[in-house]
């Protein structure tokens, strides 16, 4: 059966009255967690992991694609209005959004936010749906020491290439990693780092490390900084909807930033900042109103939105096909799917065709749903960010509190995540980015599989690991992702001295 | 202590903790029980690669720490995270985790919930107390209803659920 039967076999299992339900009640959700100032999309997901735990498989994955796509909007909203940026993708539509906003154009921005995102994930999806596969039959040829190098190097752009400092991406990535290391070993049973506690030996559960960072941590931070001002939310004047001069200057920022988006999620590199990024310079740079640019230029939000919509669907790719998340949000997307006994990974496309292929119609579904309710809503979702902060952080807290109990019904998993939630303030007070460690805590144990896996081929030969063309070429990648950026500064220094004589 | 000097100090024993975690780790790895069963990788090699890595990674945050390259929380201007951190307003939320933490099994979700959200809010500032406690006591009540009665995941009962007759009745 090719791909586009059982797409259409997904489209039929995902577009039952029960599961249109569930998508709608995950795009709402999904909006209004996502829309609540302070959290992104990885925490909106993590908040309602709990909510999808009593409902089948087929339900869930639709409530999945619609709270994914719901948060990421909802981010975007935050952005604008605010200039709280969720998330370090929004960061740049937070800079040109909100100048708009200021100058009374909210509504255009929105409305370019909400119909660039709908377009760049109507093509990204379509692309998954054919990239997905095909990575996924190219990578059963994987052996074990491949995958260790692909690990690393997600581990090591994640981590160096993420936020101002590359120590501090490292530190939060060994922190993750430590924690990934807690339990007794799959293979043998050993218990290490468990303290001799009973509930520890399970190792420590993935959704309450990131409940705690992401939840706790974040409002113990904004507790400590209380005698800083609030946030001040900009009004929407006039109407919504863009004009046509607006949309003439839209379509294509949005093609652009879907086409510079989509395949920078799929190299397993993560971070959606660079696509954003790339894609701003880009319309600056074609654009006939540059002096706008800084300004409150709509190709500004335009361009960056589509990139960073298309980007997160990139970033499924390597999910499904290879089971590599590198992003917070994919992360954990793997863990929710996983949840289901599902393993993303090569084996997924033969084994559970029938729920991936429910799970991209579902992203198709879900990403219409956000269309057709949002730019009705908007004004709606708006109201939801003039709650009182307190309220808000009491909120966060409670629910952050009610996700970590209902896991497992313990109380450990509570005091654990009084424990992480505080050192996840310390992250943030001390500029210690929080997906690196994310990636840690999933990755570690995944990468310790591969790692033996490869040696016990090669019994107990440790040169496996760098043999074979795959290895080799993702680790010389590496090197010269790591160190170009300081020779060419070197070189062109130099250049720049000789110019100077 | 002036200002930057305090600044580098708090984050100097963040990182000597850090650089702590990692040689525990390390003394970890080399004290684990031998397993019983063969296996070609022991679980002591993974441990000692991610113990000696983040020892690294710690001893280059304490120099650049003590260096003076500290760091910068996202979302602030350089410089501004030296300012001292509310320590009433932090006590009084981790005062309220806490809360829930011990009194959620014994007095059930609605009255934990409750004060935990009405804690939260005090702390950050709010002294309306008739409608806090109002709303927070929905709240609670709408989450326990959401929860246990419609998505079916358990939560614990006590003196509220009672009252309201919500809670799951004991078959037997």
């Amino acid at each position: 059966m090719g791909n586009l039967d059982l797409l259409l076999e997904g489209f039929a299992s995902a577009l039952t009255a029960q599961n249109l339900l569930y998508g709608l009640l995950g795009t709402f959700l999904g909006t209004l967690v996502g829309v609540l100032p302070g959290i992104g999309p990885a925490l909106a997901i993590a908040l309602l992991l709990p909510v999808t735990l009593s409902v089948n498989p087929t339900s869930a994955l639709i409530m999945f694609a619609a709270v994914f796509y719901g948060a990421m909007y909802g981010g975007s909203t935050t952005s604008i209005l605010l200039n709280t940026p969720g998330e370090a993708g929004s960061v740049i539509t937070s800079v040109e959004g909100h100048k708009m906003a200021k100058q009374g154009r909210a509504g255009a921005a929105l409305t370019t936010a909400a119909l660039g995102s709908f377009v760049a994930g109507l093509i990204a999806t379509i692309m998954l749906a054919a990239a997905a596969p095909a990575l996924a039959e190219l990578a059963l040829k994987v052996q074990p020491a491949g995958y260790v190098a692909l690990i690393i190097f997600a581990f090591a752009t994640v981590g160096t290439l993420l936020g101002s400092s590359r120590v501090r991406g490292l530190t939060s990535l060994s922190v993750g990693l430590i924690f990934g290391l807690v339990g007794a070993d799959q293979q043998t049973g050993i218990n290490r780092l468990s303290f001799g506690i009973q509930e520890a030996t399970d190792g420590l559960e993935v959704i309450v490390v990131i409940i705690s960072f992401f939840a706790l941590g974040e409002v113990i931070y904004y507790a400590s900084r209380f005698q800083d001002k609030g946030w001040q939310v900009l009004p929407v004047k006039g109407k919504v909807w863009m004009s046509r001069d607006d949309f003439r200057r839209s379509w294509k920022p949005w093609l652009r930033g879907t086409a510079i988006g989509f395949p920078m999620g799929i190299i397993p590199a993560g971070g959606s900042e660079i696509p954003t990024f790339i894609s701003y310079s880009v319309e600056k740079k074609l654009s006939k109103n540059k002096d706008e640019f800084g300004n409150g230029a709509i190709e500004g939000v335009a361009g960056p939105e589509a990139a960073n919509n298309a980007n997160a669907a990139g970033v499924l790719v390597p999910l499904l096909a290879l089971g590599l998340p590198t992003s917070a949000t994919a992360a954990i997307m793997l863990v929710a799917i996983r949840n289901f006994n599902i393993q993303p990974g090569p084996m997924l496309f033969e084994m559970n065709a029938p729920l991936v292929w429910t799970l991209i119609a579902s992203l198709f579904i879900g990403n219409t749903l956000l269309l057709l309710i949002n730019l009705p809503l908007i004004r709606i979702w708006i109201q939801l960010l003039q709650i009182p902060r307190h309220y808000l952080y009491a909120g966060i807290t409670t629910f952050g509190l009610l996700g970590a109990y209902s896991l497992n019904n313990s109380t450990f998993d509570l005091r654990l995540a009084f424990v992480l939630g505080f050192v996840g303030y310390l992250f943030r007070r001390f500029g210690i980015p929080n997906t690196p460690l994310v990636l840690g805590v999933i990755l570690g144990p995944i990468v310790e599989i591969q790692f033996r896996q490869a040696v016990q081929l090669s019994n107990g030969d440790y040169s496996i690991l760098v043999s074979g063309l795959l290895p080799k070429v993702i680790y010389l990648t590496l090197i010269l992702v790591l160190f170009a950026p300081a020779l060419l500064k070197l070189v062109k220094g130099k250049a720049g001295l000789g110019l100077r004589k | 202590m002036t200002k930057v000097t305090r600044a580098v100090l708090a984050e100097a024993i963040f990182a000597f903790a850090f650089l702590l975690l990692g040689l525990f780790v390390l003394y970890d790895a080399f004290t684990l029980e031998e397993p019983g069963v063969y296996s070609v990788v022991s679980p002591k090699t993974f441990e000692l690669i991610i113990g000696f890595f983040t020892t690294f990674v710690a001893l280059l945050l304490v120099i650049q720490v003590l260096q003076g390259k500290l760091g910068v929380a996202e979302g602030t201007e350089p410089g501004s995270s030296h300012l001292r951190p509310d320590i009433r307003t932090m006590s009084i939320l981790l005062a309220s985790i806490l809360l829930h933490i011990i009194l959620l099994e014994p007095a059930g979700y609605i009255a934990t919930a409750s004060l935990t959200f009405f804690g939260v809010a005090y702390a950050f500032g709010s002294r309306k107390f008739l409608k806090d406690i109002l709303i927070a006591f929905a709240f609670a009540v709408i989450v326990y209803f959401t929860f246990s009665r419609g998505l079916r995941i358990f939560l614990p009962d006590g003196i509220f659920e009672n009252l309201l007759g919500l809670a799951r009745k004991v078959e037997g």
